[in-house]
């Protein structure tokens, strides 16, 4: 079973919203510790259903939290 | 060949699109002027959590470095970190008092549970696994804002520069920071277990900081409800106006 087929598995890949080819390759990349990680804190996968609402570049922008 | 940083970061822009959408939401609220207390207080129980958590970490490496030849190193980066960091919770202070908020109410106000999750799990790692966990929560919770972003906000909601001082001296001050922690960790020799947990927990930091920001903008949204509203911080339209200090 590939990552991206553990993720859909954990109900982690929404079929409305399917991974990129860039995020696929990234998914598939990751170690079995890092899967684990994403299935258990439920992360919510894809950037192109979030990024709706963020216009280009303000993620970068706008930072994170600051420290 | 990918580094360790590129790794990482690929890691990280996977799982943070609610968290960037989060945050979006929060600094284009349509009532940012009066949420921005609330953010300022919850960024306030973050910061003051860090300079001590950096010194715990190097604490924990201390009694690693006669085994582990990445302790030293760490050791190092956490406490010329740490003292980095020290007082940066001053300028929140500061900031929520340009809001007519005394430093005594923040103080006496419990922090989120959100924020003590989001800390409190790196305690976790760093004593019970390995204190290089506290470079995955580095990577993904130190990235200020720019001053470009900061000067927009500020006039489009007009919160002065000087009541965003926290964010105001982080974007002055490290505009370089994450190119610096990535120059960093790419210099490092990690094990595979190394990159593990790093990721490990900068996939947690993300999901912890949604809890945070989804707190945020949920308190505020409590503020209809006035029986909750008194644990909330917020901006009466008139502070606005008289928060004019300088930087």
């Amino acid at each position: 079973m590939t990552n991206v087929e553990r993720l859909q598995e954990a109900g982690l890949v929404q079929i409305h919203h399917p991974l990129t080819d860039d995020e696929i390759q990234s998914v598939n990349a990751l170690s079995s510790a890092e899967i684990d990680a994403l299935i258990s804190v439920r992360a919510k996968l894809g950037d192109v259903f979030f990024q709706r609402k963020v216009q280009d570049g303000d993620s970068h922008r706008m930072g994170t939290v600051m420290l | 060949m990918t580094t360790h940083s590129q790794r990482l970061r690929e890691t990280v822009s996977l799982v943070r699109g609610r968290l960037n959408s989060l945050i979006h939401e929060v600094w284009f609220h349509p009532r940012l002027s009066e949420l921005f207390p609330e953010f300022l207080f919850a960024m306030y129980g973050i910061t003051v959590a860090s300079a001590p958590a950096m010194r715990a970490a190097a604490t924990r490496c201390s009694a690693l470095a006669a085994d582990d030849p990445l302790a030293a190193w760490l050791h190092r980066y956490y406490l010329e970190h740490a003292e980095e960091e020290t007082g940066h919770e001053q300028w929140l202070l500061d900031d929520l008092a340009s809001f007519g908020i005394p430093r005594d109410r923040v103080l006496q106000r419990l922090p989120y549970p959100g924020v003590a999750v989001l800390v409190g799990v790196q305690y976790y790692w760093m004593f019970h696994v390995h204190p290089i966990a506290y470079l995955g929560y580095i990577a993904v919770v130190e990235e200020p804002a720019s001053m470009e972003f900061l000067e927009t906000i500020s006039r489009r909601t007009g919160i002065s520069l000087s009541s965003m001082s926290g964010h105001v001296m982080h974007a002055r001050l490290d505009p370089d920071h994450v190119a610096e922690f990535d120059a960093a960790l790419d210099s490092l020799p990690l094990l595979q277990h190394h990159q593990d947990l790093i990721s490990v927990s900068a996939i947690a930091t993300v999901a912890h900081l949604e809890n945070v920001f989804s707190d945020i903008l949920e308190h505020f949204e409590r503020i209809s409800d006035s029986a909750s509203a008194a644990t909330i911080f917020t901006a009466p339209r008139i502070a606005l106006a008289s928060a004019s200090r300088e930087l």
